[in-house]
């Protein structure tokens, strides 16, 4: 595999990076599945355009960012490097073309996620929009300079996908994604002790190497990851809320969300929980159960997605304060103070975070099928979550807390 | 049938949050679980179910 030339990975030192000022987060395909999944449940929406769009934005604004002078060279590098397949932008012009991707993690991870049936819906719309923010980027157009539309996709069980690209005829508007958002308090130290030594699990995960492979993929953990633009996502989940209005199903698409955050802890936590890296660097310490919990908080601060400190642990309670968290900058950068909690995810995946540990008993090292999660889910002793404080709101940082 | 029957415990539940959406009617939370459904509704909510599970 040729180096990649990407332009520099940027942190903030409270638990995000950046590329080209663009922050990023670790997801797996079951998010990516069951967010999308989601998001297109009422074709009347009009998500499908959302997700391209809120695509083109942000690797729109990553490229450009990236000082990189063989630009086709970048934006394929970028492609590859986050796990998203690869990309051939060899057959753009100024006037469009096509775009071709014989690997796909949207084209195929999502196949995976979905118990390897394929979809009857082209699952390809990041690509689709990475396509049309790339050629704008080759050409030095405006993000909107170019429309995509999927020509064939992986998840529908095509061999290749293929993406056309057009110039428009006047440049859409591309709503602009805001970058790392607006500064933030620090973060305070860690309160709760814990067998845990942070640093040193933070020190053994950055010697892991989650570069997207010959293929541009990141199968890791059991799962297969991208490192994927915050604020696509909350751009999109932002969205679809914001198009729920005045349906009376407001509380009905954020519980979805939430639930797609719950999906991810199973999934990428139960991993990461049960993978042999934990057992080399994490599992050692743990001498507790709540050991498992500060340990996973610990890669967790890892992910990009701000950082967690422990406020509360028992058996029976977790508040994690989230310092960062992604989404809540990511409103802040768009729309300004919130008038509800928007940390969908965050809520999610520590309600997720302690249903593996407590009636999950991930570890004991269960089969993480869809059996383990209805039972664990079915359990009388399952966890819920809320959201009791939000950065968005205009705290100092974010507060969820599960309970049974 | 009855809404317990199609959607039952906890996963029931987020799938009938999906079926909601999917449908746009709200009002499908307010059905009493244990009511005996309407024979057309009940084979609507069956097909959105497979429609929802066939993606």
């Amino acid at each position: 595999m040729s180096a990649r030339t990407l332009g520099a990975f940027t942190p903030n030192g409270k638990g995000r990076v950046a590329l080209g000022g663009e922050p990023l987060v670790f997801h797996c395909n079951h998010y990516n599945y069951f967010l999308q999944s989601t998001l297109l449940l009422d074709p009347s929406l009009g998500m499908a355009d959302v997700i391209r769009d809120a695509a083109t934005a942000v690797v729109w604004n990553c490229l450009q960012a990236g000082g990189v002078s063989d630009r086709r060279q970048h934006a394929e590098a970028v492609f590859s490097e986050l796990g998203f397949g690869v990309i051939d932008l060899s057959q753009l012009t100024e006037r469009g073309g096509t775009v071709v991707t014989p690997s796909s993690h949207y084209g195929q991870a999502l196949v995976v996620a979905n118990e390897g049936k394929h979809f009857g819906e082209m699952q390809n719309l990041f690509d689709q929009g990475y396509a049309a923010a790339a050629a704008a980027y080759l050409f030095g157009l405006e993000a909107g300079a170019f429309s995509a539309r999927g020509v064939s996709c992986m998840s529908t069980g095509a061999a290749r996908g293929e993406i056309s690209v057009e110039r428009c005829a006047t440049p859409r508007a591309i709503a602009p994604s805001p970058g790392m958002g607006p500064a933030s308090a620090a973060v305070t130290p860690i309160s709760v002790p814990s067998n845990i030594d942070e640093p040193a699990v933070l020190a053994a995960l950055a010697t892991l190497d989650f570069s997207g492979n010959e293929e541009g993929l990141i199968p890791r953990f059991g799962v297969i990851l991208t490192r994927h633009f915050a604020n696509f996502y909350n751009r999109i989940s932002f969205e679809f809320v914001r198009r729920m209005a005045g349906s009376g199903m407001e509380d009905d698409a954020r519980a979805l969300l939430v639930e797609a955050g719950h999906r991810c802890a199973f999934n990428t936590f139960g991993g990461i929980m049960t993978s042999a890296e934990w057992d080399a660097v994490v599992k050692p310490q743990c001498k507790v159960t709540e050991d498992w919990v500060h340990g996973m908080v610990a890669v967790v601060n890892a992910l990009g997605w701000g950082t967690w400190r422990v406020a509360k642990l028992d058996p029976a309670t977790l508040t994690i304060a989230a310092h960062d968290d992604y989404e809540s900058m990511g409103f802040l950068g768009m729309f300004g103070t919130s008038t509800q909690p928007v940390a969908y995810l965050l809520q999610g995946g520590v309600r997720g975070l302690m249903n593996l540990v407590y009636p999950g008993h991930i570890s004991a090292g269960p089969k993480l099928d869809t059996a383990y999660y209805a039972r664990v889910f079915e359990s009388p002793e399952c966890f819920t979550s809320s959201e009791v404080q939000s950065r968005a709101q205009g705290a100092d940082c974010t507060h969820v807390t599960a309970s049974r | 049938m009855t809404m317990d029957d199609l959607f039952p415990g906890n996963i029931g539940r987020m799938k009938l949050t999906r079926v909601i959406l999917r449908l746009k009617r709200p009002d499908l939370r307010n059905v009493p679980p244990s009511q005996a459904l309407d024979p057309a509704l009940a084979e609507l909510l069956r097909k959105t179910i497979k429609d929802l599970e066939a993606v």
